[in-house]
C-alpha cells in the first residue's frame, strides 16, 4: 500500500516536474477581452430600448383583452337581466293563467259574502 | 501606492469580486481575469495543445462573463470557471484533435532545429514525453489527471468541476496513472 502511494507520488512529481508549459500569454488578450466585454454591456444596454416597443404592445394588448373581457361580463349581465325578466314575466304569466280560476274564486267567495250579507240584512 | 493596491488586491476574496461583477464591474472582471487566467490557460493547453489557446482562453472569460450574474454562489466560482473551462475544451475536442494531427506532423519535420544543450535536450525530452503521454490519454482521463495532479485540486471538487461522483474521479485518476505510466515506461523512462 506504502510502496504504491511512493509510487504514484513518484508519478506525479515526474509529471509536474516536466509538465509542458504553455506558450507565453499574448499581452493583447486581457485588453482584447476587456473590449469585447464592453461591447457586450453595450450591446445588452440597447437590447433593453428593444424592449419598450414590445412593453408598450403587450400593454396595449393587455387593455384590449381586459376591454373585451368587460364587455363580455357586461352582456352576460345583461343575458341575466333579460332571464330575470323572462323568468317575472313567466310567473306573472302563470299568474295570469289562474286569474280566471282567481276570479272565479273570488266571485263564489263574494258570491258567498253577499248571501250572507243579504241573509244578515234581512234578519230583523 | 502599488504595494497597497497590490495588498487590497491580494485581500480581496473571490466572492467580493463576483458580486461586484454581477453588478457590472469590469474592473473586478479584470482582477478576476488576472487572478485565474495563468491557471485556467494552462489546465487548457494540458487538455487542449497550444493551438487556438489564446481564443480557448478568451471564450471561458467570455462565458464566465455572460455567465456570472446567474452564478448563485460566488464562493463556488473557481469550480465554475474551472467546469466552463472543461465545457469548452470537450466542445473543441474534435476540431483540435485533428489540428494536433496536423502540427504534430509539422514539429515533427522542425524538431531539434536549435541546439540545446544535454540537460535542456533531456528536459524538451521529458515535456514532449509528458505532452505526448497526456494525448494518449482519453480527454476524460486527461482532465481528471490534469485538475488534480497538476492543478492540485481536490477529488471532491474536481468531481464537482466535472458533474460526476467521487468515486468516478478516483476510478478515473487510477486508470490514467497506470496509462501514462505505461506510456512513459515503454519510452524508457524509468519511475
Amino acid at each position: 500500500m506504502k510502496k504504491n502511494f511512493y509510487e504514484e507520488q513518484k508519478l506525479v512529481t515526474f509529471l509536474k516536474q516536466y509538465r509542458p508549459a504553455p506558450p507565453a500569454t499574448n499581452i493583447h488578450i486581457e485588453e482584447q477581452l476587456l473590449a469585447i466585454v464592453s461591447q457586450e454591456r453595450l450591446s445588452k444596454s440597447s437590447n433593453w430600448l428593444w424592449v419598450i416597443p414590445g412593453a408598450i404592445a403587450t400593454g396595449l394588448l393587455l387593455i384590449y383583452g381586459s376591454l373585451i373581457r368587460d364587455n363580455f361580463v357586461l352582456k352576460i349581465a345583461k343575458q341575466t337581466e333579460d332571464l330575470e325578466a323572462f323568468m317575472v314575466n313567466s310567473w306573472q304569466g302563470s299568474m295570469d293563467d289562474n286569474q280566471e280560476l282567481n276570479e272565479i274564486y273570488n266571485l263564489e267567495t263574494d258570491w258567498l259574502m253577499l248571501t250572507k250579507t243579504q241573509i244578515s240584512s234581512a234578519q230583523p | 501606492m502599488i504595494k497597497v493596491l497590490a495588498d487590497d488586491y491580494a485581500s480581496t476574496t473571490d466572492q467580493e469580486l463576483v458580486r461586484k461583477c454581477q453588478r457590472g464591474d469590469q474592473s473586478s472582471f479584470r482582477l478576476l481575469y488576472q487572478r485565474y487566467q495563468q491557471r485556467v490557460r494552462s489546465t487548457l493547453y494540458q487538455l487542449c495543445g497550444g493551438e487556438l489557446l489564446d481564443d480557448l482562453v478568451q471564450e471561458v472569460f467570455l462565458r464566465v462573463w455572460k455567465g456570472i450574474p446567474k452564478l448563485r454562489q460566488a464562493g463556488y466560482f473557481s469550480t465554475w470557471l474551472y467546469r466552463i473551462s472543461w465545457n469548452v475544451a470537450s466542445d473543441r475536442r474534435r476540431q483540435f484533435a485533428k489540428r494536433q494531427q496536423e502540427q504534430e506532423h509539422l514539429q515533427n519535420n522542425s524538431a531539434f532545429f536549435a541546439t540545446p544543450n544535454q540537460t535542456e535536450l533531456m528536459q524538451l525530452h521529458y515535456q514532449d514525453l509528458v505532452q505526448k503521454g497526456l494525448q494518449t490519454l482519453s480527454l476524460e482521463h486527461r482532465v481528471v489527471l490534469v485538475l488534480h495532479d497538476l492543478e492540485d485540486i481536490p477529488q471532491k471538487q474536481v468531481a464537482e468541476i466535472l458533474a460526476v461522483p467521487v468515486g468516478t474521479v478516483k476510478s478515473r485518476l487510477f486508470n490514467a496513472r497506470k496509462n501514462i505510466r505505461k506510456f512513459l515506461e515503454e519510452q524508457g523512462v524509468s519511475l
